[in-house]
């Protein structure tokens, strides 16, 4: 292999894989800062819960359930407007940001919710037998004792984040997947192909290995 | 200490509303160990969970230390809830925190500072024999244990009263003496008011002082734990007392006996001082009876001598007669058995 072989390779690929990183990290923080508290509020308002309020469960939970029935390109060319509104641009990198976030935020909602429901209903008693408030219920027992299921909720969030960007060239907003389809597919070059997939199968391992890695070590249980 | 008055709860159910409690009233006097006993489904988690309101009761009062809980508001029953301790059949402990963490737990929410914490989870560890267990996690606890982590915390906040939701029910007999044993030292030590909820007749008789009995949602009987194991009234108390002192006898005795005319059954039950009197010898002197001891056991409810005899009484009706007036005059508790 030549020397300008490598070089015009990392050409291509160092922007790209830039261009994934930013896109991963903010729309998986963005969609935490929303998902969160949304799946939060999903299980404290269930019934028999801390804060019982079925409508408010029920009317989430819908629209949850609409936003992610969506294909997310059909919903990332949807939301151009929207996109548009909220940073100026539905093009390029960060506007990519935008539906990524609308697409993974109920994700996040739903695997929040599913990890704070495995916490056995007499831990939380004994919390309100003590005295404790709702929110110091949310923050000292149901976060805490979740921790370790939440850090696997978001290996499979950021996992599945990186599955979207991959349509994200659709809207210009570059990537690996972009790379792919641009140079692997329309130009033939199966290198191309062939090193941008192996580059994505290495970030899935690494997000799924540190996930696995953190959630045993903040787990206290034998099981 | 506690008020219960005409306490109900009713759960609405699309097939008809169950009634979990109905009409139960009584007092539980400060410094007692209450027992609530009840076969499942009498209603007594119910009852227990209505005493710090985990429950909401659907009519009735529940005042301790002079409030009405159920008239508080969120705020003010959070407050309430700090002097009410609780702990539970499952132990109900955070698994992401050690046993320090744990026992920390409720002064964390009660917003005491740390330095404070510190020295209040230091004294608890000794208090319930977990000196050497301060950084372990739950999971690397036995039963036992667990559950003297979960009095620990209860104990943090100085309570008024304990609540013991079936706490022993999950344990082996041997961790259950030792738990019961702990209970009992802290009632002694600190005056602290234990309400026990279970369904082990043995709990009752070991420790508690005063018990409730509950039945198809309402308190049939409530009483000194004496009282209540010499002369049980309702149904569900004689056969919660005859289940622990196996008083029945085999049915082909009772057979054999029936043949005999001139003979009787009788259950005579002493408390505490009658069994060192000689009520047998007394018995035989005074109506020349013929006296055959079928069944006897002496117990002891927590510190009294509880005993429970089965003769049968062999004579003239007159000597019978005049043998069980000796027995009544002995301040003993005496019962004819039939034959059926």
């Amino acid at each position: 292999m030549s020397d300008g072989y490598i070089a015009s390779m990392l050409g291509l690929l160092t922007p790209a894989v830039l261009e994934t990183l930013y896109m991963v990290a903010a729309s998986a923080v963005m969609s935490y800062v929303i998902g969160l508290p949304l799946g939060i509020l999903l299980v404290v308002t269930s019934k028999g819960h801390i804060v019982p309020a079925p409508w408010v469960e029920r009317t989430l939970g819908t629209i949850i359930n609409i936003l992610r029935s969506a294909p997310f390109i059909v919903l990332m060319v949807a939301l151009i407007p929207f996109t548009r509104m909220v940073i100026g641009t539905s093009i390029g990198t960060t506007a990519a940001v935008v539906p990524l976030v609308v697409a993974a935020a109920p994700f996040v909602a739903r695997v929040v919710e599913s990890s704070l429901k495995e916490i056995p209903h007499g831990v939380i008693e004994a919390a309100q037998s003590m005295g404790a408030s709702p929110f110091q219920i949310i923050y000292k027992v149901l976060l805490p004792e979740a921790k370790s299921s939440l850090i696997l909720g978001a290996a499979i969030t950021i996992i599945n984040v990186i599955g979207y960007t991959a349509m994200a060239g659709a809207v210009g907003g570059g990537g690996l997947g972009d790379l792919a389809i641009q140079y692997g597919y329309n130009r033939f070059r199966t290198d191309v192909m062939i090193i941008t997939v192996a580059v994505l199968v290495v970030f899935v391992q690494a997000v799924q290995t540190l996930g696995t890695r953190l959630a045993v070590s903040a787990m206290h249980t034998k099981r | 200490m506690i008020q219960i008055r005409n306490l109900s709860k009713v759960y609405p159910a699309r097939s008809g509303d169950v009634r979990a409690l109905e009409g139960v009233s009584f007092d539980i006097p400060q410094g007692s160990i209450y027992g609530i006993m009840g076969l499942s489904g009498a209603g007594k988690s119910t009852l227990v969970r209505c005493l710090n309101l985990l429950e909401r009761p659907s009519g009735g009062e529940i005042i301790v230390g002079g409030h009405d809980l159920t008239k508080l508001s969120e705020k003010e029953l959070r407050n309430a809830r700090q002097k009410i301790g609780m702990i539970f059949q499952h132990f109900n402990l955070l698994q992401s925190r050690t046993v320090s963490g744990n026992i920390a737990f409720p002064l964390e929410i009660a917003g005491v500072p740390a330095d404070e914490i510190r020295s209040r989870v230091a004294e608890l560890l000794p208090l319930v024999g977990l000196e050497d267990k301060a950084g372990a996690y739950p999971s690397e606890l036995s039963g036992g244990q667990k559950q003297r982590v979960g009095i620990a915390r209860a104990l943090a906040l100085k309570p008024d009263v304990l609540l013991c939701d079936e706490a022993t029910s999950a344990l082996d007999p041997k961790t259950t003496r030792s738990i019961l044993s702990l209970l009992r030292d802290i009632n002694r030590s600190l005056g602290l008011t234990i309400v026990i909820i279970t369904h082990e007749m043995h709990v009752i008789k070991d420790i508690c002082t005063h018990v409730a009995v509950l039945h198809d949602s309402k308190c049939v009987e409530n009483a000194t734990v004496e009282e209540v194991f010499l002369s049980p009234k309702s149904q569900v108390a004689k056969e919660f007392v005859s289940g622990i002192f196996k008083a029945e006898i085999p049915e082909e005795l009772l057979r054999e006996l029936e043949s005999h005319g001139d003979s009787e059954l009788v259950r005579v039950s002493f408390l505490g001082g009658s069994a060192s009197e000689p009520m047998i010898n007394g018995l035989i002197r005074s109506s020349d009876v013929q006296v055959s001891i079928l069944f006897g056991s002496v117990d002891h409810v927590r510190t009294t001598l509880f005993g429970n005899l089965l003769l049968e009484l062999r004579g003239t009706e007159e000597q019978r007669k005049k043998a069980h007036e000796y027995l009544l005059g002995q301040n003993l508790s005496v019962e004819r058995v039939s034959y059926e």
